[in-house]
């Protein structure tokens, strides 16, 4: 028996003002200009725009106007409803989930958006056999078919196998396809179906015309649920040379630049006439240690199998400067895996280590690593050497490599050589356990479950072929509490928030306290407008809800000034 | 003659089998794969080894081969692993923008360096042509992505802080969103082909002062100087039009890469041609797109390395095969 335990509480009253903010927006006024091309651009051509097929930023940016999502992400990253009406309702066992489809979303052909259209679009997403690079995980469902089902038109029903707090997050917060259009569709063959030309579509922009490498073209939706936008057309531009996309946003060829890095970011902010917004991206960077006492191979002792080994490492650094230096001032210094854009970020709950060398030199001494003749340290006659692997295709990366080498080899008479490999090649030796340290990015969901990371059930390769934690790391600790913050959910949202963010700040600490890895920083990266109205940053100036289709709704709020 | 073409035919039908076979190894031996979970957390390494196996790509690169030459030979060029389209469609779109890049470029480095070629020879050793020579090796010496770099600051922002905001050269692309008339393409053209140009006038005219320089003390030149013809029907009439032959088949030798694309100054100005289109594939090692790329470019290499020769035939009653 269900007993419908509301998923609203506290967040509902922010939903409520945030829907009535950005739905309000699609209705004219006096002070609102309508019509008129918004271009945008993007740093590479779509891959596709197929909703089920989308891997990469590009595509997700191209497509985010066109598709609607049954939850989406507020401006401070709170879920919220979009195509759905109102918040799921779980049941007493917490494995049963409800969702209430809004009654006035139509496709652009005219048809109702309805519940089939959600079913079909989570069981093409569960299903094994769908070919993508898209990263779907509805392995919580009982079943990738009958574990969604339509009680009715508007209503749609999730039964999980067990109680999984991220579910809100990982899987309900997608973008939602027609059932009519992609329902038919071999999956085996979904990679090459309308990968240029989506025909049938339900966000406040349609698909006009694309030219291959060059643009794509979108018209108003004037039957958007969400509101008529006020824009009437929106031209996606290709434009693959970042300085050009910045300054094209000043000269005012371009309305929007949805991602700007580097010193474009000065450039931007600096400029007159320009609404520019910087803010911590959602991924951070961190130095992967392989913590096992042997590479898998076993050919090899690993340097940092001993935790007083990597405690010395964090002590020998000085963190900020290295993160200033390579980034040129545009990043923001890390010591957990929580980002700051995360509304579960809690700066107090991580374990900081100032520069402290002396300390650094004795943790080493301890750890049995004695300074050799040549300063680099020695322990069984065996020197602490070791390559420091990073992607040769990114700068920063590579700069704060050869800074943190640096330091290290004079500070604490470790010999890691700054090893710049193809990205095509560095994640091998890696994942495969034979490797010593490796400086590691990581792009995240709206939800921050850490599970794939560092859950010791997801070492690779030891215990499966799939997960991410290239550590090697073991801690029933750290299990316990990665597993508490998929399983702590609550009768009511402002609950379940609270729950799990105590248990993310029980994983920091582990993960912190025993240096698992070397959390380095997340990106500051910018927006960047001209002639846009109605955009509204979150907390921190944060834009990261209004990039990748994580908000869709809001699109139809902004408007055009000249 | 028909025999020779013949003959070289075939041996350009070989060649072409041969580079294949070559670059076929090449693309697999490359280190990496073409897909991996990467930096996404949330990526299947299932899906990724399905693929590969769906592909084929788990198999030893020369039992790949005969599957990939059987598909060539039927004019099947494979699907891009990225845009998972057919390679002749992104071919078909990629290559008339590289061409008219690249072959607008070539023209206007032709009508400017030919001039200055013979220029510069006709007043050998004079302040002009000192002074050719000098802007020539500073064209030759500058990299392609500096010159670009600096075009794109000069023209499309220094510009237009000069002028303050009224006039500027467009940053990017071959149109303005939504446009396609001919006056936007050529507005479009304005600073990539500048930044082709410069580094081609610099060489073609180098090229062509010298050979110009080596008819012009032939003994024919001497003897037509000596019958008291005019200098400027000397140069123009009798030495002009033996000086110009290397040239055919210097421009004939660099058709091919019209179609490769100019990978460089495509990416500074977001040129959609091929040269982009290349580069990324050969960074997300797209094998299908490299290798379509690469056997067009050798076709057509051998196609127009024929073509030259038979064109020297032509122009030269000399050269007979």
């Amino acid at each position: 028996m269900h007993l419908g335990i509301r998923l609203r509480a506290i967040a509902l009253a922010s939903v409520g003002l945030f829907i009535v903010a950005a739905c309000g927006g699609g209705n004219p006024t006096s002070n609102v200009k309508e019509g008129g091309t918004l271009t945008y651009s993007l740093d590479a051509d779509a891959q596709t725009l197929n909703p089920f097929e989308v891997g990469d930023v590009s595509s997700a940016r191209a497509i985010q106007f066109m598709f609607p999502n049954l939850y989406q992400a507020d401006k401070n990253l709170n879920i919220v409803p979009d195509l759905a009406d109102g918040m799921p309702t779980v049941s007493s066992d917490l494995k049963t989930w409800t969702v209430k489809i809004r009654k006035d979303a139509k496709w652009s052909d005219g048809s109702p958006i309805t519940s089939a259209d959600v079913v079909k679009t989570a069981q093409i997403q569960a299903n094994p056999n769908l070919d993508t690079d898209a990263s779907f995980d509805w392995s919580p469902l009982t079943d990738p078919v009958t574990g969604v089902t339509a009680k009715d038109t508007n209503t749609v029903v999730f039964t999980l196998t067990k109680t999984y707090a991220p579910f809100l997050a990982v899987n309900l917060a997608t973008s939602i396809a027609p059932a009519a259009v992609y329902g038919s569709v071999d999956v085996t063959k979904m990679r090459t179906f309308e990968q240029d030309h989506p025909t049938v579509t339900g966000g406040p922009f349609l698909f006009d015309k694309r030219i291959a490498g060059q643009e794509i073209d979108l018209k108003q939706n004037p039957n958007y649920y969400g509101g008529k936008p006020h824009i009437a057309n929106i031209v996606e531009k290709i434009i693959t040379n970042t300085t050009a996309a910045a300054q094209a946003v000043i000269n005012g060829d371009v309305n929007w630049d949805p991602e700007i890095n580097g010193a474009a970011i000065d450039t931007v902010t600096a400029a007159t006439g320009i609404n520019s917004y910087v803010y911590a991206d959602l991924a951070y960077y961190d130095i992967r240690f392989n913590d096992r006492a042997k590479w898998v191979d076993g050919s090899k002792d690993t340097l940092f199998g001993d935790v007083n080994v990597r405690r010395a490492f964090a002590y020998a650094l000085d963190k900020a400067s290295i993160v200033k230096a390579a980034t040129s001032g545009h990043g923001t210094p890390m010591w957990g895996d929580i980002v700051p854009a995360s509304a579960y970020y809690d700066d107090s709950a991580v374990v900081k280590y100032a520069q402290d060398i002396a300390k650094a030199k004795s943790l080493m001494d301890a750890a049995g690593w004695t300074a050799g003749s040549d300063g680099i340290r020695v322990k069984n006659g065996k020197k602490f050497s070791g390559k420091f692997f990073v992607r040769a295709d990114k700068p920063q990366r590579v700069k704060a490599v050869e800074i943190m080498s640096e330091q290290l080899r004079t500070n604490l008479g470790m010999d890691l050589q700054p090893t710049p490999t193809d990205f095509k090649v560095f994640y091998k030796p890696i994942q495969a356990g034979n490797f010593d340290l490796a400086f590691a990015g990581w792009g995240l969901s709206l939800d921050p479950d850490d599970y794939t990371i560092f859950s010791s059930t997801q070492i690779r390769p030891e215990k499966t072929n799939s997960g991410s934690n290239w550590t090697g790391f073991v801690n029933a600790d750290l299990d316990t509490a990665i597993a508490a913050q998929q399983t702590d959910l609550k009768p009511t949202s402002a609950a379940t928030f609270a729950a799990r963010k105590a248990d993310f700040a029980k994983v920091e600490h582990i993960l912190g306290d025993n240096v698992v890895v070397y959390f380095m920083w997340a990106d500051n990266v910018g927006q960047a407008f001209n002639g846009v109205a109605g955009v509204q940053p979150g907390n921190n100036n944060s834009l990261n809800y209004a990039d990748q289709g994580r908000n869709t709704q809001i699109f139809s709020a902004w408007s055009l000034t000249k | 003659m028909t025999f020779y073409v013949i003959r070289r035919v075939l041996i350009g039908v070989m060649l072409l089998f041969l580079m294949s076979f070559a670059f076929f190894g090449l693309t697999r031996l490359t280190p990496g794969p073409p897909f991996s979970t990467g930096e996404n957390p949330r990526a299947h390494q299932e899906l990724i080894d399905k693929r590969m196996n769906a592909l084929g790509l788990n198999k030893p690169w020369y039992a790949q081969y005969p599957a990939y030459l059987n598909a060539l030979v039927h004019g099947n060029l494979g699907d891009s692993y990225v845009y998972n389209q057919p390679v002749t469609k992104l071919l078909t779109q990629r290559v008339p923008n590289s061409v008219i890049l690249l072959g607008t470029a070539l023209i206007v480095s032709l009508l400017i360096a030919i001039p200055l070629g013979i220029f510069a020879a006709t007043r050998q050793y004079s302040k002009l042509d000192m002074t050719t020579s000098v802007i020539s090796y500073v064209g030759i010496s500058v990299p392609s992505f500096v010159l670009g770099i600096f075009l794109l600051f000069a023209g499309g922002i220094w510009l237009r802080h000069l002028t303050g905001g009224d006039f500027y050269f467009p940053l990017f692309g071959m149109h303005k969103g939504s446009t396609s008339g001919l006056d936007d393409l050529v507005w479009h053209m304005v600073l990539p082909v500048t930044s082709l140009a410069v580094l081609s006038v610099a060489g073609f005219s180098r090229f062509m002062r010298a050979s110009m320089l080596e008819v012009l003390h032939q003994d024919y030149v001497r003897t037509a100087k000596a019958k008291g013809l005019a200098q400027r029907t000397v140069n123009y009439k009798h030495a002009l039009r033996n000086a110009i032959l290397p040239i055919i088949t210097l421009v004939a030798l660099q058709t091919p890469q019209f179609v490769s694309g100019a990978i460089i100054t495509e990416g500074i100005f977001s040129w959609p041609g091929m040269g982009l289109l290349a580069f990324q594939a050969a960074v997300d090692r797209d094998y299908p797109v490299i290798l379509g790329v690469v056997m067009l470019v050798a076709v057509l290499t051998v196609t127009f390395n024929l073509l030259a020769d038979i064109a020297y035939a032509v122009v030269d009653p000399r050269i007979r095969y």
